[in-house]
């Protein structure tokens, strides 16, 4: 009894003891940050990709020698946890200064965690002093013109985080692999160059008795490569028979013109692009689409596959893991002179309008907010951007930053047409995205054909549309609500203040985003109410 | 006790002896400093999405302008239920019936149309429309009156089973309407309302093309939306043989929206167009694609 005694009071005492060191880490956190009398400021990502960390960690020294009174700490935080974990450090007041936007991050978030940036890109980036961007407003030193989310907020009206980077998705080879396979053959430019290779693949597998893999593919990597085959092939498909004048249409019109009959599953368009991913889906591993990102990496990277379509972001870490040379080339889709399927398309896709991305923003718990912004200007300018770059790997997001070698296979080419679309119908919503994805086997097995994966897919096609316009309606009528809310506000602060344009200007940008937002809920409900409820 | 039951008790014990220490240190949300007029302070929470911290600062205030924000800010309370709806409704109407007809009673006036027309489950269009009309006969140079005839527009055009000529009738009023607004906003919101339903409705490019062209004058603000209009200009025009106008909007189109994936697009349309009726090329020459 003695014995139990004494061990319930060492535990308890064991208990007290973490209590009260759990609460001295706590309350002397901000002791810590003053530690060696620098000021300390820290940013969180969830980049843990090789050598994005280290450029980082270079990037902050070099800050920490501009400005010998502050210390930068980085906090790769991993992407599965990323959420919850800045959910948890900005309730709790412990987030750091700097944040990378994404996910986690939504609109109440950042209005309530965050600080808006709109008058900081209006003006000069103080870093790009002697650089020819020395006069020019911070958001047009940015590639995209800080027009995209999440570094623009339209429903917030304001910019809340500045991007570091931007992202395109290009072919990687094994280039030891490829020697041994193919010889001296150069990177295929054209869709049946690329058709080569891949046979050439399956006949050395035939004549060695080897298995490699032409294409390593996964539920992340394969849609990369297929979607840009579909829309290549329903580029002009878009334009005669979808888009408007505008030439430019959304997942709602394309799936409302399916609704309409102005197009159907039997064009020849999209039997053409169900064609096209049979014949690439085909050469990559048998059940990919239940495989993740990772089992494609370590086809890869284990020299098991000789290609794999993935974003700019992976460069970096497979360059580290491999010991053979990668090569990269952009994805060959067939041109318009193409015998088979070159009617239908205009030319390859443009990525005139790749967005920008690795978004960071200030929390407003930042006890040194103007020293946050400040690193933030560091990075996103010309000179530091420019180190980024040649210190990561990744791509650029500051405007005539000149990229290392490395890098500029992965430069986005501006010139090209519009693209068309794929199995989500233009991201139409997760009930049509669901539908297609159950003909997949059917489209994929060796027993396969665009028409059993139609069979499948046809019949419940049109419910899962009717489904997700009406969703999308219901998002919009959640905006279009906070937007009255929005538009009586500014309305009393301008009658309070009516020289304060600011107020003025925000109201007319309200105004006309409700209005096109309702305008377009309205026509879309109509449509379907015409069609009739399935 | 044996010793692995009290390590298992220590150890959930340490787990959670280290939960309440976060919450000891957690904050309440910061933000700029607070102003020093809570009603102010209020309107801009509200601007911000700070939907509960600006009901809470417009306190139990009486003033119509705070009574205004309680009702305003009850259109979005979550959970979003029918008696706040309701409350809102009432605390409305009582503000728009008000004697003297100000911008309290406008608001109020507006947002019993919103409730009816958006905010509802069930909508109710001809009560909305009820709201809508009497805003603009009490008020009808406010710019809520304004934004009524636009949300008018929209119940009267996507009405179900309107005869063609009731439409066509309709559009044509609506259109003078829209051009009879002295605000360069609501005439560029007005037409580019009219425009869908023109599109909706499969009804002529030339119709079309004016409702554009009568928005571009008024300005557009968004880029995004600027550039659609300016490429749909080009393109209505250029399908109406109006060579010299499709010109002129392509070029514009290639000048202003450097970073545009319809570039290419908007070069070839432009190619394939007769010359210019005049030997001065319309506007600006196109600029080189910008990386």
């Amino acid at each position: 009894m003695k014995r139990e005694n004494a061990l319930n009071t060492v535990g308890l005492c064991l208990l007290a003891a973490c209590f009260l060191f759990a609460l001295f880490r706590v309350f002397s956190h901000k002791r810590a940050d003053i530690g060696d009398g620098r000021v300390v400021l820290r940013f969180a990502h969830w980049q843990l990709e090789g050598g994005l960390r280290d450029a980082f960690t270079q990037l902050a020294r070099d800050y920490e020698a501009l400005h010998p009174g502050v210390r930068v700490e980085q906090l790769a935080i991993p992407e599965r946890t990323y959420a919850q974990w800045v959910k948890t450090q900005l309730v709790g007041g412990t987030a750091p200064d700097i944040i990378q936007l994404g996910g986690a991050t939504d609109e109440e978030t950042l209005a309530r965690f965050f600080s808006p940036i709109g008058e900081t890109v209006a003006r000069p980036n103080p870093y790009n002093a002697g650089t020819p961007l020395a006069d020019t407003p911070l958001r047009e030193t940015i590639l995209d013109g800080m027009v995209s989310t999440p570094a623009y907020q339209p429903n917030l009206l304001d910019h809340y985080g500045i991007p570091v980077s931007m992202f395109t998705v290009r072919m990687y080879y094994n280039q030891e692999l490829w020697r041994l396979i193919l010889g001296d053959t150069p990177a295929p430019a054209t869709y049946d160059e690329f058709l080569s290779v891949l046979s050439r693949v399956e006949d050395y597998n035939r004549r060695t008795g080897r298995s490699i893999l032409p294409i390593a593919g996964s539920k992340a990597n394969a849609p990369m490569l297929i979607n840009a085959l579909m829309q290549n092939q329903t580029q002009r498909l878009v334009q005669e028979r979808i888009a408007g004048p505008s030439l430019r249409t959304t997942g709602t019109e394309i799936g409302l013109s399916l609704l309409r009959g102005e197009w159907s599953l039997e064009h020849p368009a999209f039997l053409d692009a169900l064609t096209i991913a049979r014949e690439t889906g085909l050469r990559m591993q048998p059940g990919f689409l239940q495989l993740g990102r990772e089992d494609a990496s370590f086809y890869f990277i284990q020299g098991r596959a000789l290609m794999i379509t993935t974003g700019s972001w992976d460069s970096p870490s497979f360059r580290s893991q491999v010991n053979f040379d990668i090569g990269i080339f952009p994805i060959p889709l067939p041109a318009r002179d193409h015998p088979r399927y070159g009617r239908n398309l205009f030319g390859r896709a443009s990525e005139a309008e790749t967005g920008t991305g690795l978004t960071f923003g200030i929390t407003r718990l930042s006890k040194q907010p103007e020293r946050a912004t400040d690193f933030l200007l560091f990075l996103a300018s010309q000179p530091h951007n420019t180190a980024f770059t040649r210190l990561s790997g990744w791509l650029p997001s500051v405007v005539s930053v000149e990229p290392p070698p490395e890098v500029e296979p992965f430069l986005p080419v501006p010139e090209g047409y519009v693209p068309g679309f794929d199995f989500s119908l233009g991201w139409l919503g997760a009930n049509t995205t669901r539908v297609m994805n159950t003909g997949s086997n059917r489209l994929y097995s060796p027993q396969g054909s665009p028409e059993a994966f139609l069979a499948t897919v046809s019949p419940a096609l049109p419910a899962a549309i009717h489904e997700d316009v009406r969703r999308n309606a219901r998002q919009l009528a959640l905006n279009i609500a906070r937007q009255d809310i929005a538009l009586i506000s500014y309305l009393a602060l301008g009658q309070r203040q009516p020289e304060e344009p600011a107020h003025a200007n925000r109201l007319d940008q309200v105004l006309e985003s409700q209005h096109a937002l309702e305008s377009t809920r309205t026509r879309n409900l109509a449509t379907l109410d015409k069609l009739g409820a399935r | 006790m044996p010793a692995r039951d009290f390590l298992f008790i220590t150890a959930f014990g340490v787990s959670l002896a280290c939960l309440p220490a976060p919450a000891l240190h957690a904050v309440e949300a910061t933000g700029p400093e607070p102003l020093a007029d809570p009603i102010e302070q209020a309107w801009r929470d509200a601007t911000l999405y700070l939907f509960k911290e600006s009901f809470t600062g417009f306190g139990e205030q009486d003033t119509r302008e705070a009574r205004l924000g309680r009702a305003t800010l009850l259109l979005v309370q979550q959970p979003k239920t029918e008696a706040n709806l309701n409350a809102a409704a009432r605390e409305l109407e009582s503000l728009a019936s008000a004697a003297t007809l100000d911008d309290v009673s406008a608001g109020a006036r507006y947002l019993l149309g919103r409730i009816a027309h958006v905010h509802r489950m069930q909508p109710d269009p001809a009560a909305a429309a009820g709201h809508y009309r009497r805003l603009i006969a009490e008020q009808p140079e406010h710019l809520l009156a304004d934004q009524a005839r636009i949300k008018l527009a929209l119940i009267q055009l996507y009405e179900p089973a309107l005869p063609r000529d009731q439409l066509l009738a309709r559009l044509d009023a609506l259109a003078a309407e829209a051009d009879a607004l002295a605000r360069p906003g609501s005439r560029r919101d007005f037409h580019l309302v009219l425009a869908d339903a023109v599109r909706h409705h499969r009804l002529d490019d030339e119709r079309l093309l004016r409702h554009y062209l009568a928005a571009d004058a008024a300005g557009v603000s968004r880029p995004t939306s600027r550039a659609n209009i300016v490429v749909a200009v080009g393109e209505l025009a250029a399908r109406l043989g109006q060579h010299d106008l499709a010109h002129a909007y392509f070029r514009r189109f290639l000048a202003e929206f450097q970073r545009d994936y319809r570039r290419a697009l908007v070069r070839d349309k432009l190619a394939a167009l007769p010359p210019l009726a005049s030997a001065e090329p319309a506007t600006q020459t196109a600029a080189p694609d910008a990386r």
